[in-house]
């Protein structure tokens, strides 16, 4: 007897300047982990598994951003390589904490940071996936919520748009039942601009969110000031807010910019 | 390799393209001659991201 063809579609898991977190969500998904296997063909992951297939490959999910000039030339092998493209997490979709460079000198921070800088071949910038190659669909976060990564590759699988809310962080504390830490005692929450995803985790732990996933839909990033003037938060500390975890997110970068002054 | 024995003047080269695990990527060339190791290689090809860098004025809260 000869095995069936296998008529699960590939899937390939690339990574570019990221810590892997993302991509370890894949891994996290325990209880759903076989399901997942049984409905894709795991067919290039180096995090998982030395084995691979060649490509093409039917779904490619890109962590991470391109800082160094062979990263600009591998992503465009990538995207020829994939039918479908998503790619996951605030490094791949805004450029990460490292497009912080995207404001100082690189030269400067090789020197600080690489003993011997003459090894290092970099970018002057760090940017998201989407600046380089046309991407299919973007997942935010730092790091991506399983839930909503399990949401995406089903919605791959049944070829339907993913259901991922662009809503606050805020709708997400009001369906856990978390008091508003920010009303409640005035700890300073970057919620009301920050797109839903994480079920609220930070404020439920009495932590200000950080803005970890991508501003939401529409921000109303100078309302949001006005209340952090109230807290006693000055522009200085805003603009740090701003410039963590999406600072390249073209709305929190406008808006730091233009506080930064 | 662990639990391996080696033959001494016996050469052999362990090339590992892929070291998932050390905090990014890295690869790693070893050559043996027996138990003396000729030559060690360590690539790490994982993108600068420097944080220490970043980290300079921002407080730890
Ligand atoms: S705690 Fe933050 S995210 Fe939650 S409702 Fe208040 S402002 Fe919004
Ligand atoms: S509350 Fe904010 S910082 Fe915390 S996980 Fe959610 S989006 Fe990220």
């Amino acid at each position: 007897m000869t095995a069936a063809p296998d008529s699960r579609p590939t899937l390939a898991v690339w990574k570019f300047a990221s810590c892997d977190g993302c991509q370890l969500t894949l891994l996290d998904c325990e209880d759903e982990l076989l399901t997942i296997a049984g409905a894709i063909n795991i067919a290039y992951f180096p995090e998982a598994t030395r084995a691979e297939s060649p490509g093409p490959y039917d779904l490619s999910i890109v962590e991470g951003s391109v800082t160094t000039p062979h990263d600009a030339e591998r992503i465009l092998e990538v995207r020829a390589m994939s039918r479908t493209l998503i790619t996951i997490g605030a490094c791949a979709t805004a450029g990460g904490v490292q497009s912080l460079k995207n404001w100082a000198n690189v030269d400067d921070f090789i020197s600080i940071v690489y003993a011997e800088p003459s090894f290092i071949d970099t970018l002057a910038t760090s940017t998201p996936i989407a600046d380089h190659v046309e991407v299919d669909f973007e997942l935010r976060g730092c790091p991506i919520s399983k839930q909503q990564l399990i949401e995406v590759i089903d919605a791959f699988l049944s070829g339907r748009k993913p259901n991922t809310p662009t809503h606050s962080v805020c709708v997400e504390c009001k369906l856990r039942g978390t008091p508003c830490i920010m009303v409640s005692h005035g700890t300073p929450c970057m919620g009301p601009i920050t797109q839903s995803g994480c079920g609220a985790l930070c404020p439920a732990y009495n932590r200000g969110c950080y803005g970890c996933f991508w501003p939401s839909d529409s921000p109303n990033i100078e309302s949001l000031r006005d209340t952090w003037h109230g807290l006693g938060i000055d522009d200085e500390q805003l603009v740090r807010a701003l410039r963590t975890f999406n600072a390249y997110a073209p709305e929190f970068k406008e808006a730091s910019d233009r506080y930064a002054g | 390799m662990p639990g391996e024995s080696s033959t001494p003047g016996e050469s052999r080269e362990i090339a590992v393209d892929y070291l998932a695990r050390v905090e990014g990527e890295g690869a790693m060339y070893l050559k043996l001659d027996g138990d003396r190791v000729e030559e060690v290689q360590f690539n790490i090809f994982e993108p600068p991201r420097f944080y220490e860098a970043l980290l300079r004025g921002r407080r730890f809260d």
